[in-house]
């Protein structure tokens, strides 16, 4: 009998150590999403999408001001412009992106299983670029940020919805090395994202309170106030990376495409709202 | 982690405290500390110590890069070095490349301890 016991117990808790070693993309993003909801009991889930402006209320009345004359307007009406125009072979972006009109950022990244690559918003328009026989845009300029936006505008309210298939081992890679960079501490200031947007969300950082990564990547691209110009998710990763004095990847890098990846997955559910303004 | 656990912030915070205890000793260094001043008597020897010196601190670097853990200052140490280097300013350029090297040397550690470090943060 006791024996008996013994064996089951034994056999439990190796299920348990088995069962959180291997925790998967759904039981990381549960997680996720009960830690901050315990943290902020009182911030309802779809809030998350609004960043900081869930948790400061002082930041939140002032950027509804801005929202009144969102200074992304003009990157949105270039975008629209420039979603317009025909390629040398009179195809357009619509003929890349299939079903624009139910949204298109909801779906980014997502995971490529014939490339084997994780393939952002920004990369998908070069790559749609490329087949029609036109030149690459470049990763942080204006034309690219100007069509992300009106992407985006055009996606508000869509959920996003990244799937990280359980049958690809690429794609259970990529989301991990996104994890393992969000959690590694890195750079003179030995930080991690996690360090910042898990453990002292609320806290300040010289002037700002520090956001949660829930809802992260919906709102981008934004406006930024401090550069008077459009603002991608990887370029405020790279930002980010250097304020904790490492040294920077290349925009659309493996690493950066990987964090994207696993920060998206994680605010799953939650709505585009890009393009954002932000200080 | 409990991630309201003030324990768990108080260790998070305090790893950064202890991390630089971690950190390779002078003794173990593979970046020798600057031995004697400039010495503008002796100008060969100083090229030749620098040159050395310089070599060691960037295949620091490069491996640092390599592991995806560069800092943000080594390589602009290195070339302020080198400038320095070419003006015959060898004390200078010698505790620039010092510093890079240290900073390089670090950046390993901190790469090779944050490989499995980092699974200890995954909230769960």
């Amino acid at each position: 009998m006791i024996r008996a016991i013994t064996i089951g117990l034994i056999i439990l808790f190796a299920s348990m150590v088995f069962q959180s070693a291997y925790a998967g993309p759904p039981e990381d993003r549960r997680a996720f999403i009960a830690y901050f909801e315990s943290r902020f009991p009182a911030i309802p889930f779809a809030e998350y999408a609004n960043g900081i402006y869930a948790i400061d209320q002082d930041a939140r009345d002032q950027w509804l001001e801005i929202e009144e004359f969102p200074p992304y307007e003009f990157a949105v009406e270039q975008g629209a412009s420039l979603w317009q125009e025909r390629f040398p072979d009179g195809k357009s972006y619509s003929d890349c992106f299939k079903n624009s009109k139910n949204g298109v950022r909801q779906n980014y990244p997502e995971f490529d299983t014939r490339t084997g690559e994780v393939v952002t918003l920004a990369k998908a328009i070069n790559l749609c670029r490329n087949k029609h026989g036109q030149n690459t845009l470049e990763f942080g300029g204006e034309k690219i940020l100007a069509l992300s936006a009106f992407i985006a505008f055009e996606s508000r309210g869509e959920p996003f919805n990244i799937n990280v298939p359980n049958d690809d081992v690429r794609a259970l890679a990529a989301y991990e090395e996104g994890k393992r960079f969000y959690y590694t501490k890195r750079g003179q200031l030995n930080l991690s994202c996690a360090d910042c947007h898990v453990v002292s969300v609320g806290q300040y950082v010289r002037a700002d309170h520090l956001s949660a990564s829930l809802g992260h990547p919906t709102h981008f691209p934004v406006y930024r106030s401090k550069f008077g110009s459009m603002l991608s998710l990887h370029q405020r990763f790279a930002g980010c990376v250097r304020d904790v004095r490492a040294k920077p990847f290349e925009l659309q890098s493996t690493e950066y495409r990987a964090l994207e990846y696993f920060l998206t997955y994680m605010s799953n559910g939650l709505e585009v709202n890009g393009p954002g303004a932000r200080k | 982690m409990s991630g309201n656990s003030m324990i768990a912030r108080f260790l998070i915070g305090l790893s950064f405290v202890i991390h630089p205890a971690l950190a390779v000793s002078e003794e173990e260094s593979k970046c020798h500390t600057v031995q004697g001043p400039d010495s503008d008597t002796n100008p060969g020897e100083n090229k030749e110590r620098f040159e050395y010196r310089i070599t060691v601190a960037d295949k620091l670097r490069l491996s640092a890069a390599s592991a995806g853990a560069e800092w943000l200052e080594t390589e602009g140490l290195l070339l302020r070095a080198r400038v320095e280097a070419d003006s015959d300013s060898w004390g200078t350029a010698l505790q620039l490349v010092q510093k890079a090297c240290r900073q390089a040397e670090l950046a390993l550690q901190q790469a090779e301890y944050e490989s499995k470090a980092w699974k200890n943060r995954v909230v769960d």
